[in-house]
């Protein structure tokens, strides 16, 4: 095996997921091409994905091991880059925010913003979905979470895509540097003038032996939380109604039966989930997987839209059926870096579902199903725009 | 082996039960339930569980 697979270029293709499987089926584990140009082993086979998640000869600290796979050279970003224990110690410090009754009392805030959103849409028209409301309604949650001031909401946008979908690895070292050096500012104000918000709460948070984060620590921890916290759902949302709108019997069966709407969620996390592959780890020690030889020092990254399509957990996985019993996705990845903000997505992607069917009777593309554009990006997968028909009732 | 949990950490995951179905399991609360007295066969699997723990909360003795 001596191709090397590029991405990021064959992510600009809806059939990426096909073309993984056809892969797949001939090895579990392949090269692939990062935007810095380096190589990575690339898993892509679902059991050894689920065995490598939890494996502790993979390390995510890349930082001291392998700084050549970091996300951003020089800015270890908080609990994605970090190993147990210290991973461990960093995330309890978020856990509650994250946890099932803190996202339960979330519920009708995000059903508020949806419905503001919604309302600017009108009673009928055409508009791009993404950024009418997939891209707006969870930034403005997780700003709310974290205590982002409104005004400050504007350059996100940019800044999410130049980190996640990464068009350039300068476009992606700019826009991280610039998001930083914002969270220092923000921190910094905070500090001055505590608010009621998660920010403010680990400002003042302290581990068991009276030390509290860093201005540094704190700033990855707010960069990462902002970013993860909205681009994904911002994608995984896109993505969920482009696969109802182009299966029309899905669609009709979830307007008929609205309790199927959770399902559809988590059919459309497995069918084509936002988050596609996860941050590199660097291997501590030769490994054996999947018929190679990892080397120790080399890195490893997951495609977990792969993983989801793997023919050896379903036969049909190629399927779009919001009827699965069970979805069993890896969307959120396993293990130690399990998603942390998991519950809070599932939560946004469901109540918004629900409310664009519950306000759209007439919702369709408005553009032949073939011309909608996937983000040519290793990372995140997307659409670049959305643009959807809608009308509140039928002419 | 002894297994304790600490349940303030706890954040219902499910993690270790994907691991070690035979230990651990989420009830529909998604408070975890411990099998108890795990046959020491399946002391590698129980320590992998702790490991998969992304806050952990699993502690084991004597595996």
């Amino acid at each position: 095996m001596s191709e090397i697979i590029d991405l990021a270029a064959l992510a600009s293709s809806a059939e990426l997921e096909q073309e993984l499987a056809r892969l797949a089926a001939r090895h579990e584990i392949i090269r692939t091409r990062q935007l810095n140009e380096q190589e990575t082993w690339t898993v892509l086979g679902a059991a050894l994905t689920r065995e490598l998640l939890s494996d502790p000869r993979l390390s995510n600290d890349v930082h001291t091991h392998a700084p050549h796979g970091a996300l951003v050279p020089g800015l270890q970003v908080m609990l994605l880059e970090q190993d147990d224990p210290g991973h461990a110690r960093y995330r309890r410090l978020v856990t509650a925010a994250f946890a099932s009754k803190a996202v339960r009392q979330l519920e009708p805030r995000i059903t508020e913003i949806t419905r503001e959103l919604l309302d600017k849409l009108g009673e009928s028209g055409t508009a791009d979905f993404i950024d009418a409301f997939t891209y707006p309604m969870p930034l403005e949650v997780i700003c709310d979470l974290l205590g982002v001031p409104g005004a400050d909401r504007d350059p996100f946008r940019k800044w999410a895509m130049d980190i996640s979908a990464a068009p350039s690895l300068e476009a992606m070292q700019t826009s991280a540097g610039e998001l930083f050096a914002y969270c220092i500012g923000l921190i910094g104000a905070k500090r001055e003038r505590p608010t009621e918000d998660l920010l403010s709460e680990l400002i003042a948070a302290r581990f068991e032996d009276g030390t509290g984060l860093s201005d540094e620590e704190l700033s990855s921890f707010a960069a990462v939380l902002l970013i993860a916290g909205h681009d994904t759902v911002t994608n995984l949302l896109a993505n969920a109604l482009h696969e109802l709108l182009t299966h029309p019997e899905q669609l009709a069966a979830l307007r008929a039966d609205r309790s199927l709407v959770g399902k559809a969620v988590e059919e459309a996390l497995r069918f084509r989930g936002s988050a596609m592959t996860t941050v590199n780890r660097v291997a501590l020690e030769d490994i054996e997987a999947g018929g190679v030889t990892i080397r120790k020092g080399e890195l490893v990254r997951f495609l977990l839209n792969a993983a989801n399509r793997d023919p050896e957990v379903r036969a049909d996985g190629h399927t779009f059926d919001i009827g699965r019993a069970t979805a069993q996705h890896v969307a959120f990845g396993m293990g130690p870096h399990f998603c942390l903000g998991q519950r809070l997505a599932r939560q946004e992607a469901t109540i918004a579902l629900a409310e664009i069917l519950d306000r759209f009777p007439v919702l369709e593309l408005a553009v032949p199903a073939g011309e909608v554009r996937w983000l040519a990006s290793d990372a995140i997968r997307g659409l670049e725009e959305l643009p959807l028909r809608y009308a509140r009732q039928a002419s | 082996m002894r297994i304790t949990v600490d349940y303030g950490l706890c954040d219902g995951l499910g993690q270790c039960a994907l691991v070690a179905p035979e230990v651990f399991a989420l009830d529909d609360d998604e408070q975890l339930v411990v099998a108890p007295d795990p046959a020491p066969e399946l002391a590698g699997k129980v320590a992998a569980a702790a490991r998969a723990c992304p806050v952990r909360a699993i502690s084991v003795e004597g595996a």
